[in-house]
């Protein structure tokens, strides 16, 4: 029996930390690739002269994960939010669905 | 007397460009650059590449994930990667809304455009069987 994708999950990220309603495997997850994510967006910002990513997105054949940082904020600990799904979902869809939980 | 029409893969890419508000384009294989379309210098342009293989790399170590686009937003630019094989593709464009149309379109450059990267990396074999380099 095929096991169903994971459905969408979200997530907050306030003061340095990452919060949701998620379990504990999925939350840490969450946080270890954003923070992969955050990473490598900010080195390719820094090549390209434009700074920090305010949003980015991760997309496998089956998994798409996203986060925002709200109000133009993008250091580590600004506030944002973020989601991931087990499927190949449109990325502007992602980035509205996660931005429109901005607090 | 029949001739062969080869579309070029710079006009290919060039084709890309007009498909949205694209600022510019940068086609690689493994860690080389085979076109340059971005308003940037050569090292940089390289650097954004190493860039992008070794976040690829990063996600890739200890499992078997395989990312197959990123996308990032700056401000006033957006960045968005594409993998397919051993070739990147990276595509500097201004909408948010494009995305979406932009990876599909990017996705089926890459499907369509193996052949010509092969041509490109191995030019006398294809000069042999088909004609003329094609860049």
């Amino acid at each position: 029996m095929e096991t169903p994708p994971m459905p969408l999950q979200l997530f907050n990220l306030r003061e340095g930390s990452v919060s949701g309603t998620a379990n504990q495997t999925l939350v840490d997850a969450f946080a270890a690739d954003f923070q992969g994510l955050k990473h490598f967006g900010t080195k390719l910002g820094d090549v390209l002269g434009v700074g920090a990513p305010w949003t980015g997105a991760l997309q496998e054949e089956d998994f798409t994960l996203s986060f925002v940082h709200f109000n133009a904020g993008t250091g580590a600990l600004d506030a944002g939010a973020g989601a991931m799904i087990g499927e190949k979902r449109s990325l502007l869809d992602m980035l509205n669905r996660i931005s429109e939980r901005e607090f | 007397m029949a001739t062969t029409i080869i579309p070029s893969l710079r006009s290919a890419l060039e084709r890309l460009k007009h498909a949205g508000a694209v600022n510019g384009l940068l086609l690689g294989w493994r860690r080389q650059i085979l076109i340059h379309l971005l308003p940037y210098e050569d090292f940089r342009a390289e650097r954004a590449l190493h860039m992008l293989l070794d976040a690829v790399g990063h996600f890739a170590s200890g499992g078997d994930r395989e990312v197959k686009s990123l996308w990032f937003g700056y401000q006033g630019v957006f960045a968005l990667a594409l993998f397919r094989g051993e070739t990147t593709l990276l595509i500097l464009h201004t909408k948010a809304a494009e995305v979406d149309f932009l990876r599909s379109a990017a996705s089926t450059f890459l499907d369509d455009t193996q052949l010509l990267v092969e041509a490109v990396l191995n030019p006398q074999e294809v000069v042999q069987e088909t004609g003329p380099p094609l860049v």
